[in-house]
């Protein structure tokens, strides 16, 4: 059996590169069309939070370039979702509703593998978080903010949070697809992409039951607002450490419903197999 | 006509029969998105900027277009069902293809309806929100939008089957382009550098943006009906006459 | 095997081992009445289905074995009890003296698993693109995969196929790709659940072709489920069958005939109109002088059956042949019901 080393993994994360390049360039007509539909979704999203700013000068004592700040850095999120999230690798409940984990128990690699590097698609799935590089630069410059090795870790690192945070509350609520595939087979696009919306709103100004609220039980807070203050220089409650924390806890919480899941899974099969997205 | 009541009690039916706690999740997100965008208007409205709508208006608007967000930009199972090829299921049974969609829509509008709007509509009053139309040419005005959102739903149906394997592609850009130009998230009104007045004649705009304009009471009723009356005329022959020449891409759909 | 070393595969020792496997699942039932739906919503009523009881069977390496059942008799759960997928509720499975459920990644690179309504191809990329994504997740070696791809290429014939993306193939194309996918890692097993489903007579015939010879030449150990039992019959020289969860015959294809009576075809054609009568044969089909008949050879001898053919006037031809496998199993699972 081969190990799983640093160089095996960047490997398998190179062939689903390679696959990807190969659609781009073999499907370019649809790859482009699927470009294009990436952008104009997340466009429309933060572009309707931009517009509101505009127009009223400014939200809830942000100012109009710090909105346009967020609204980059929710677009970089939304960029990181579709390059790591290709092949429904986090809509997990897709898989699992559609029988489709099969699929993986045949391949000679651990199932945390697979699911961390199926999904990698940079060429098809740049095209958002390119979009948020230009409004980061646009916006940093429009806020004269300093761009110190430091600021850019802590960048890093809230992306990194806010991606495990994505991740985490995928898997946690994708273990309903075990217990109940066919009821449970959108859950996640629905409890990550339903509330997507919500993660482009700027919570200042709200009242705070409604902010901490949005940071803990529902943390959508935590998909743009709260980083992007922090990095603006204005941790809001909690701390500048909070997302770190909860995406910590999160994971955790996560590993364990999602280990209970595919317990019940192996003991009681699925008797449903749908040969949709990405499986055929 | 009771073919189709079943076949909509069924579609209705289909969507609770995992259990009703699977679809808690999808009223809880609705719930908590509506809250805080209720507030998140709130704090916009206070800064004062005029926009010729006042707070109480703007908030009944976005409660009522969460309320009723699917018949507001409606949205039928043929897109879908097309990349599954089932489609093909509809010509087989004796009753007429659209009249099937429409009543598989209606059907599962029922149970978000009766449990995310139902309670949502008695707990108005607790927000402080008002529920009560400006003008009973609301009602005329929602069927109107209904029947055109079909319309329109109809053609992006049609254009999945031309392009195949685009289908959820389709279905992004389109959401993307409704939730924008439909005016069911921000009232096209509020659009800054003149947007608003380029924005209102195109026919996303007889979508759910007229009958919520006309609940709140911030649009000249008789020229939103008759525009949307219009956009109704134009469309529907339209989407029949696609509809049509689509049938072969759907039957032979999956080779 | 190892990828690295192909060529000799031991033919001695168990391939497949279950000793007294039993496997359980819970049904939900729904009711179509208010008040059922009801009480569903607060207490589910759930049924028990047991997929398989007390199930035991041994496979030799290099055997060619068919699985058979009716619909819903247990076939494909013992598939993916063998492939690791579902954990047994009791009883003791081994592959290659190895647990499926614990050891399922050391055994993915010995198995080939092929589910004939799936494939693992990937949808919008040629064939080569899914070949080669395989080379790097099962971690192939250069010269094996070189070997196996152009083993497979030839065999069926995939040479034309190679470029074309799986979303355009035909099914029988589409099989045979991924029966060629599947083989790259040089499988010492393979499990097949129902490979033929849905092919026509050609492409079924290029299937039991190819999988006949890398049996006898490669010695590859082959499960196969299939409801065609006369593919079957060809393929396979044991016959395991399953009926409730439970193993009801472990045999060889005559072995079988014989449970339901050794029933024996005879076809007469006769010259002038005359209608023959055979006593203890029962009679099947008459049409245009050509008359079948069904005769139990446990009741009489082919001798007796012969001598008294040869005292019959007016018979121009005489044709004496074993009773189809489908009809036999016909019986068989009618004689289940």
């Amino acid at each position: 059996m081969d190990k799983i080393t640093p160089i095996r993994f960047l490997k398998l994360l190179g062939i689903y590169a390679k696959i990807d390049l190969a659609w781009l360039i073999r499907d370019t007509k649809y790859a482009i069309a699927a470009i294009t539909a990436d952008m104009i979704s997340n466009m429309s999203a933060v572009s309707a939070v931009f517009l509101i700013a505009i127009r009223f000068d400014g939200i809830g004592g942000m100012s109009s370039d710090e909105v346009l700040f967020m609204m980059a850095y929710s677009t970089l999120v939304t960029g990181l979702f579709i390059i790591f999230g290709n092949n429904n690798n986090i809509h997990v409940s897709r898989i699992i509703g559609r029988g489709q984990l099969e699929h993986m128990f045949i391949q000679p690699l651990p199932l945390h593998v697979q699911l961390m590097a199926s999904g990698f698609g940079p060429f098809t799935g740049c095209g958002n978080f390119l979009v948020g590089m230009g409004l980061l630069v646009v916006s940093i410059q429009r806020l004269s903010i300093q761009v110190t090795p430091s600021w850019v870790l802590t960048l890093f690192l809230y992306l990194l949070a806010t991606m495990t945070i994505i991740v985490a509350r995928s898997y946690l609520v994708s273990t309903m697809a075990f217990y109940s595939p066919v009821a449970a087979e959108e859950i996640s696009s629905v409890a990550i992409e339903g509330t997507w919306m919500l993660s482009t709103f700027p919570l200042s100004g709200m009242p705070r039951a409604i902010q901490l609220s949005l940071i803990t039980i529902l943390p959508e807070g935590l998909m743009a607002w709260f980083p992007a203050m922090a990095l603006l220089g204005r941790p809001p409650l909690l701390g500048a450490y909070y997302p770190l924390i909860f995406a910590m806890l999160l994971a955790a919480v996560a590993a364990f419903a999602f280990k209970k899941g595919m317990k019940y899974y192996v003991t009681k099969g699925s008797n449903r197999y749908l040969p949709y997205g990405f499986r055929r | 006509m009771y073919r189709y009541y079943y076949t909509a009690k069924l579609s209705a039916i289909e969507k609770t029969n995992g259990g009703t706690i699977y679809l808690l999740p999808d009223i809880l997100i609705k719930a908590f998105t509506l809250i805080p965008l209720v507030y998140l208007w709130r704090v916009v409205m206070s800064s004062g900027v005029e926009v010729g709508m006042t707070m109480s208006q703007m908030i009944s608007y976005t409660y009522v277009s969460s309320l009723l967000s699917e018949m507001l930009v409606v949205k039928t199972a043929a897109t879908g069902w097309l990349s599954e090829g089932t489609l093909l299921k509809l010509y087989g049974r004796p009753l007429s293809v659209l009249g099937q969609l429409s009543a598989l829509t209606v059907g599962r509008w029922m149970p978000m309806l009766l449990l995310f709007s139902l309670p949502m509509t008695l707990l108005a009053p607790v927000f402080g929100i008002s529920l009560i139309p400006s003008s009973v040419w609301f009602f005329p005005s929602l069927l109107l939008c209904i029947s055109l959102g079909f319309a329109v739903d109809c053609f992006f149906a049609c254009l999945s089957i031309k392009l195949r394997n685009m289908t959820w592609l389709i279905d992004r850009i389109r959401m993307a382009i409704i939730a924008l130009f439909s005016g069911t998230v921000i009232p096209i009104r509020l659009l800054p550098f003149g947007l608003d007045q380029i924005m209102r004649f195109q026919p996303f705009a007889a979508l759910g943006g007229s009958p919520l304009s006309i609940f709140v009471g911030t649009a000249d009723v008789r020229s939103t009906i008759l525009l949307q009356l219009a956009w109704n005329i134009v469309l529907w022959p339209l989407a029949l006459l696609a509809f049509k020449k689509s049938q072969e891409g759907m039957v032979s759909y999956g080779g | 095997m190892s990828q690295k070393d192909q060529t000799v595969i031991s033919r001695t020792g168990s391939a497949v081992s279950l000793k007294g496997v039993d496997k359980h699942f819970l049904q939900w039932q729904r009711d179509n009445h208010a008040k059922g739906m009801l009480r569903n919503l607060i207490k589910p009523e759930k049924k028990v289905v047991r997929a398989l009881e007390d199930v035991s069977f041994e496979i030799e390496k290099g055997e060619f074995v068919a699985y058979a059942g009716p619909n819903g008799a247990g076939k494909s759960t013992t598939m993916k009890l063998l492939s690791g997928m579902l954990i047994p509720n009791a009883g003791d499975i081994r592959v290659f003296g190895l647990s499926p459920q614990k050891n399922r990644r050391a055994l993915m690179h010995r198995l080939g698993v092929l589910f004939g309504n799936r494939t693992e191809l990937w949808w919008d990329h040629p064939i080569i693109q899914s070949f080669e994504w395989k080379k790097v997740v099962w971690n192939i070696d250069d010269s094996t995969y070189r070997r196996n791809l152009d083993m497979v290429t030839e065999l069926l014939d995939l040479g034309p196929l190679l470029k074309t993306f799986a979303r355009e193939m035909s099914l029988g194309q589409r099989m045979r790709a991924d029966l060629g996918m599947m083989l790259l890692h040089s499988p010492e097993l393979l499990l097949l659940d129902e490979p033929t489903l849905g092919l026509d007579v050609v492409a079924k015939r290029q299937m039991i072709d190819f999988l006949k010879k890398i049996n006898h030449e490669e010695g590859v150990t082959i499960m196969v489920t299939s409801h065609d039992m006369d593919d079957l019959e060809e393929m396979a020289e044991r016959m395991l069958m399953i009926s409730d969860g439970k193993i009801a015959y472990d045999g060889g294809f005559d072995g079988l005939r014989k449970i339901t009576g050794d029933l024996t075809r005879v076809i007469l054609s006769m010259e002038n109109g005359d209608v023959p009568t055979l006593d203890d044969a029962h009679l099947i089909s008459a049409k245009n002088g050509v008359y079948e008949f069904e005769v139990d050879l446990g009741q009489t001898t082919v001798r007796d059956l012969m001598r008294r053919l040869s005292d019959y006037d007016g018979i121009s031809d005489v044709e004496i042949k074993k009773a189809p496998i489908e009809q036999v199993i016909a019986r068989i699972y009618q004689e289940w019901k």
